[in-house]
């Protein structure tokens, strides 16, 4: 206190030390703050995007400038001096017209001032002129017919000086122009040749490090014009919601990934790396420009943050997540309710907008993901849009007592996935929260009164006659070639790297111990008699390939199965079950009563009906008496949209995402009933499916995808006429699962990974649509005629009905854009060009493929269709099409090209004495002859 | 041991506990005004450092106190117990002084100083200071910006702003018209009414206690307990589903907690007279009703006027009841003014005691119309 001075309440000094001191941190504070703005990740890949910019265009210049013709450049050089020499000569003459043109164009430029000087003053008499004469009442002044002609005439003198100045002027240059005509042109051939250097070194110049270029981006000035600035996207199509109302989305992904279109960085490193599918997406040609789509409407995330973090960028796996969080300081952002696909399931994003189509071209994970979706029956149980008009996923339990026993479908119902490994069908008990540990009497009892139930409605009729013997060997052979591993598998080892097509129908293994075998053998010759609905096809098979085949498969026996213990209903448990049902809805003491006037069987039947309803086996199988039972899961159409917060984690240790829910739920489906004290009626249903890690994937991406977002109509994929007719006939295809043997808009042929020589399997119908004719292939889809007669594989009778083949052939035609009537039939042939056509058809040795019957040595994939069927199967134009570039059409064809084309696109001949050694005409003459071959 | 003094500090820092210990703790400190000393003010300064720094090592009251929207509150408990003792301590040693011989310490202090430097220059600093706090705060504990607003998932808990907290934990016991609308008016409108209801002109330009300590008990009871405490346990203790969470208790958002609160009407009709409540219309509601409507009425419009009659006229065991002194001091329209302002700020203590005590929910309760006292 003592320094404290006389009238003062403070040391004065002391406050001046603490105000420099707390100023100086003031200032840094400042300092501090401006930088902490300034520094952002996002710069920093711009900076390096610019010196990775400079180093391509460095390199492109160096292409460039090899690519220059070296000895073009110096003749053009040459001739540019000589003619820079000659005009040098006339230099005199040459200035003495540029004076002139000086000299003109200085009066011009005054005639024109004089000119618009008069024209105002023109403009504006005229208007009082007009006045005066119409109203007579002059608005400001009068002006009189003399004095406006004047004035027009004035106007018009000055107009014509100046017009005739400017006449004088283009004359002059145009003279100009001429004398140095050569030398102009030569100056631009030179252009042209360095065109590509000079465009790279403009390029490099303007990102070379220099004073503007830094000073723009300095911290502070930086809001005038910065180069290193926010690059963003508006969406107005694909919107986000945002309480209640449709936001258009910003998009400044591109801030970082500034590459994302161009080309030239594929192999960059991330975040500069090219999306790796220009051709669909991104690029402005492609069918989802970024202007359009932007990025988040497909990989979601928050579009407008800049930070690695907050953009919710997710790691495929953990490897990923622990690179990331060294390189970026990754971690999760939980503010954000659609965090970003991570990179293997960012298809699932495709799903809403194109939610419609059963088949999306180019989503190859996707389409597999929806198959797995499908077939696993998910949809059976849990609502799903575009799903509802299905038939049963499972087959109909109607008349299961004619194809197999009660025992069997209890063992087989218990446990599943013993008798067979790769069967969609899942397990029920247990599980999680019905582990036989503890409820195993319990878990015997629900199999043995579900199998009770479902056998009582049953119809009971005369069971199947026993079949002919046949030889199993040759069963199996048969089963091998005519097509049946298109959708069954034999071999159930790795059953989820199969083609998704060959797991449509179940795995042909234990079949013995499973099946009747007079069921077997009326089964496989003719499915529907047994099951209306079913899509297994015909392969007109004769009794005694029915019988060979039915013997191989009653072969297959599962011996560790047979040996199974049968569930047996246990008698107290039956009664603790079915007084559990009663007092639902009775008090104890009637329930009671009733128990006590119930037989055995009726105690089954009643809680059997009870357990299918609460399993919801309906879900999956036609069963008697659940012909309206509503589904039992939750629905899933919107569930990628679901609030993470409205998921029950339970006690189980995962990240709280729905990815991570989802994965947990399917691996172990009634998990999050662990440590719950529960009834059992509030327990959780969900059955084990035994999904391996790539099916489970799978479903994981089609659920993700199934999200809620609306959006305008121009956001979404609307199909066109023909892509509706296709889509149709796709539905069709995959129901009837064409592509377990047909490749199909180049995806399917599931039954080729079982053929090794690529000759000896079925056609890949790319171009279906144009190749043949309607007419033929109507009657074909009837009643398959061979076609190719080495083929062993057989093309079944699916039976369409007369609307499905002709949905089928439209959806072809649609996709290929072919037409539905042709006049294939009508057309008139030339005599003459009939007769070339043969002779070409002989130089070229066509039939020593093209043949109707085996012959001599020739493999498989040497052989060709006969030209027999030509005329009235193919169209004349597909004909053409094909001989001029049949690879593009089937590639791996072993059909040559016999009119290559060379490097200048010019078609080549290897006949140029016929027809003028025309490539189109000698190829138009083939194809009638070919049209016309067996008339 | 640990685990022991956790579970310690969980108990106490429930609602109940909480508060009856933070009521009796305020009222002992002024009744005992020893406890205002340096001394104990060290000691208690540093208990509560330990205790907060001590306690960071406990993952759940880090993940807690740590958020960067919470550091604001543990600023408030430090500030609101450092200036209380501030007042406190001056105004003892100003009583004890002007008991004694000597005059009050802002008397020494009274010569005049100029206003620049000393003022200006001081306001001057206090600014560049707080700037640089500002600013390095706002760097450091950057708030993040979190998703868009969505109707359909709020967040849990939904807190209000640290500083109404308050207010929310008094939707705990009433409903919101009152906690929301009414005594957030009554208590501006209380405050605003202050220097008009309390006349005593003791203790102007200097630290008392003792001259005003009605004044001093009612306000801080009020500030204290009903605000501050409210806010901190608010922010610290209040979990999701608005659920009590101890200090040391990870905030699990399935906890489920027995909520069988009771009206003052069922306790009447059906627990009492063991039959079902009064329906149909107005007049049955008015009938199931009488017994809180009377409670009400009788604690707003009854107790003031019993509580100024003098002393005598009370039983013994009550004559603390009488503030007749007051009413003569101040007035009639003082007094029922202030008395009326006063019983209403402890009909949130009451309530709160009521509801522990007896799960009341409701004294007067007409769904009806959703007007509940």
């Amino acid at each position: 206190m003592s320094k404290v001075a006389p009238g003062h309440a403070h040391n004065i000094s002391k406050l001046n030390v603490i105000f420099a001191v707390s100023s100086v941190f003031l200032l840094f504070s400042t300092l501090w703050m401006i930088w902490f703005d300034y520094s952002r990740e996002w710069k920093g890949f711009q900076r390096q995007f610019v010196q990775m910019e400079r180093d391509l265009t460095a390199r492109q210049i160096q292409e460039a400038q090899q690519g220059i013709n070296q000895a073009d450049l110096q003749r053009v050089q040459g001739e540019l001096q000589q003619a820079q020499t000659a005009l040098a000569a006339e230099q005199a003459a040459l200035e003495a017209i540029e004076a002139e043109i000086a000299d003109l164009d200085t009066r011009r430029t005054l005639a024109d001032i004089r000119e618009r000087e008069i024209k105002a003053v023109y403009d504006s008499d005229k208007f009082y002129y007009e006045e005066t004469r119409e109203r007579g009442t002059p608005l400001g002044r009068a002006v009189s017919d003399e004095e406006f002609a004047a004035l027009e005439t004035s106007f018009f003198t000055a107009r014509d000086v100046r017009v005739a100045l400017d006449f004088e002027l283009t004359q002059k240059r145009a003279e100009l122009r001429e004398q140095r005509s050569s030398v102009t042109e030569l100056a631009g051939a030179m252009e042209e040749l360095t065109q590509a250097v000079t465009l790279a070194r403009n390029k490099l110049d303007s990102l070379a490090p220099s004073f503007p270029n830094t000073f723009r981006n300095l911290p502070v000035v930086d809001f005038i014009d910065p180069s290193i600035e926010v690059r963003q996207v508006l969406v107005r199509n694909v919107t986000e919601e945002l309480n209640f109302a449709q936001v258009p989305r910003i998009d400044r992904c591109q801030t970082c990934h500034l590459a994302i279109d161009n080309p030239d960085y594929a192999d960059a490193p991330q975040p500069f790396t090219t999306h790796p599918n220009l051709d669909i997406f991104v690029s402005r040609e492609s069918s989802h420009p970024v202007d359009d789509f932007g990025c988040t409407s497909c990989h979601l995330g928050r579009g407008r943050k800049l930070s690695f973090s907050g953009a919710t960028h997710m790691p495929e796996s953990v490897e990923e997540e622990h690179a990331w969080m060294e390189q970026y300081g990754w971690k999760e952002d939980h503010y954000w309710d659609n965090p970003m696909y991570q990179a293997n399931l960012t298809e699932a994003g495709c799903i809403k907008c194109h939610r419609d189509q059963v088949f999306i071209p180019g989503a190859q994970h996707l389409n597999q993901s929806r198959m797995t979706y499908e077939l696993s029956g998910c949809w059976g149980c849990h609502n799903t849009a575009g799903y509802e008009d299905k038939r049963n996923r499972g087959p109909s339990l109607k008349r299961i007592a004619h194809k197999t026993d009660r025992d069997f479908v209890a063992r087989w119902v218990r446990d599943p996935k013993a008798f067979r490994e790769s069967t969609w069908m899942p397990t029920f008990w247990n599980l999680d929260n019905n582990p036989d540990s503890d409820l195993q009497a319990r878990n015997d009892t629900e199999v043995a009164a579900i199998v009770e139930y479902v056998f009582e409605h049953s119809t009971d009729d005369a069971d199947y006659a026993a079949p002919p013997r046949g030889s199993a060997e040759r069963g199996e052979a048969l089963v091998n070639e005519i097509g049946c591993l298109g959708c069954h598998l034999t071999d159930e080892t790795g059953y989820d790297q199969a083609s998704i097509y060959r797991r449509r129908g179940p795995a042909l293994v234990g079949t013995g111990t499973k099946l009747d075998a007079g069921f077997v053998y009326e089964w496989v010759r003719n499915p529907r008699h047994y099951w209306e609905e079913t899509y297994m096809p015909d392969l007109r098979l004769t009794d005694q390939e029915a019988a060979d085949i039915t013997a191989w498969l009653m072969g297959l026996e599962s011996n560790g199965f047979a040996s199974m213990g049968v569930p047996q209903a246990d008698a107290g448990e039956l009664d603790e079950l079915t007084r559990e049902f009663l007092r639902t809805s009775l008090p104890d003491a009637m329930a009671a009563e009733r128990l006590a006037g119930m037989s055995e069987r009726d105690k089954l039947l009643f809680s059997g009906e009870w357990l299918i309803r609460r399993h919801g086996c309906f879900g999956c199988h036609e069963i008697g008496g659940f012909e309206d039972a509503q589904k039992i899961g939750v629905d899933l159409s919107t569930w990628g949209s679901k609030m993470v917060t409205r998921l029950d984690f339970g006690y189980i240790d995962i990240p709280h995402t729905r990815q991570a829910w989802l994965e947990q739920k399917l691996a172990s489906p009634r998990s999050y009933d662990r440590g719950k004290v529960k009834a059992p009626a509030e327990k959780l249903r969900m059955p084990q499916f035994g999904f391996t890690d790539s099916d489970r994937q799978h479903i994981v991406r089609n659920v993700l995808g199934l999200v809620r977002d609306e959006f305008p109509q121009e956001g979404t994929k609307t199909l066109s006429a023909a892509e509706a007719v296709a889509e149709q006939a796709r539905h069709l295809i995959h129901n009837y699962n064409c592509r377990g043997c047909h490749l199909i808009d180049g995806v399917g042929g599931g039954i080729y990974e079982t053929i090794e020589d690529t000759g000896m399997r079925p056609p890949d119908l790319h171009t279906q649509g144009r190749r043949t004719q309607a007419d033929w292939l109507y009657h074909f889809l009837e009643d398959p005629t061979e076609v190719r007669f080495w083929l062993t594989a057989r093309m079944p009778s699916f039976n369409f009905t007369n609307e499905e083949a002709n949905t089928l052939i439209s959806g072809f035609l649609a996709m290929d854009g072919g037409q539905p009537f042709d006049d294939e039939q009508a057309r008139e042939y030339d005599r003459a060009e009939l007769r070339v056509g043969a002779q070409l058809l002989d130089q070229l040795q066509c039939e020593r493929c093209h043949i109707a019957a085996a012959a001599g040595t020739m493999e498989a994939s040497q052989l060709a269709p006969s030209f027999r069927l030509a005329g009235e199967r193919l169209t004349h134009d597909w004909i053409v099409d094909w001989m001029l570039d049949p690879q593009s059409i089937t590639p791996g064809t072993q059909m040559p090209q016999f009119w290559p084309t060379d490097q200048q696109g010019n078609r080549l001949t290897p006949l140029p004495d016929i027809l003028d050694g025309d490539p189109m005409a000698q190829m138009r003459a083939v194809a009638s002859y070919l049209m016309n071959y067996d008339r | 041991m640990i685990d022991l003094f956790k579970d310690l500090v969980n108990w106490a820092s429930g609602p109940t506990v909480l508060f009856t210990i933070a009521t009796l703790g305020l009222l002992a400190a002024f009744r005992f005004t020893q406890v205002w000393s340096k001394t104990s003010a060290k000691v208690f300064f540093a208990v509560l450092a330990v205790f907060y720094t001590a306690s960071m090592w406990d993952p759940d009251f880090f993940l807690i106190v740590a958020k960067p929207d919470n550091i604001p509150i543990t600023g408030v408990i430090f500030l609101v117990f450092f200036f209380t003792w501030f007042a406190m301590h001056q105004g003892i040693q100003n009583d004890r002084r002007s008991a004694g011989e000597g005059e009050v310490l802002e008397k020494q202090e009274s010569e005049k100083v100029w206003v620049w430097p000393d003022l200006v220059y001081t306001e001057m600093l206090a600014m560049v200071i707080l700037s640089i706090v500002l600013l390095v705060w706002s760097i450091l504990l950057a708030a993040p910006l979190e998703q868009p607003a969505n109707p359909a998932d709020s967040p849990n808990p939904s807190k209000a702003p640290w500083y109404f907290l308050g207010l929310q934990e008094m939707l705990v016991y009433f409903d919101p018209w009152l906690a929301g609308v009414v005594f957030p008016t009554l208590i501006i409108v209380g405050l605003m009414a202050i220097p008009y209801i309390d006349t005593n002109p003791k203790g102007n330009g200097y630290f008392t206690f003792r001259e005003r300590k009605a004044e001093i008990v009612i306000f801080l009871f009020g500030f204290l307990i009903l605000w501050c405490l409210l806010v901190v346990s608010g922010t610290f203790l209040r979990g999701p589903n608005w659920n009590f969470f101890g200090p040391y208790e990870y905030w699990d958002v399935h906890r489920v907690e027995p909520l069988l609160n009771v009206n003052v009407s069922d306790f009447f009709w059906v627990k009492l007279l063991g039959r079902p409540l009064p329906t149909g219309g107005f007049f049955a509601a008015l009938m199931r009703e009488w017994l809180g409507i009377l409670m009400v009425g009788a604690y707003l419009f009854v107790l003031p006027v019993v509580m100024s009659w003098p002393r005598d006229k009370f039983p013994t065991g009550l004559k603390w009841l009488s503030c007749h002194h007051y009413f003569e001091k101040m007035g009639a329209t003082r007094y029922y003014l202030g008395v009326s302002l006063f019983l209403m700020m402890m009909s949130l203590p009451i309530k709160m005691y009521l509801r522990w005590a007896f799960n009341l929910k409701y004294i007067v309760a007409f769904p009806e119309i959703f007007f509940n006292i």
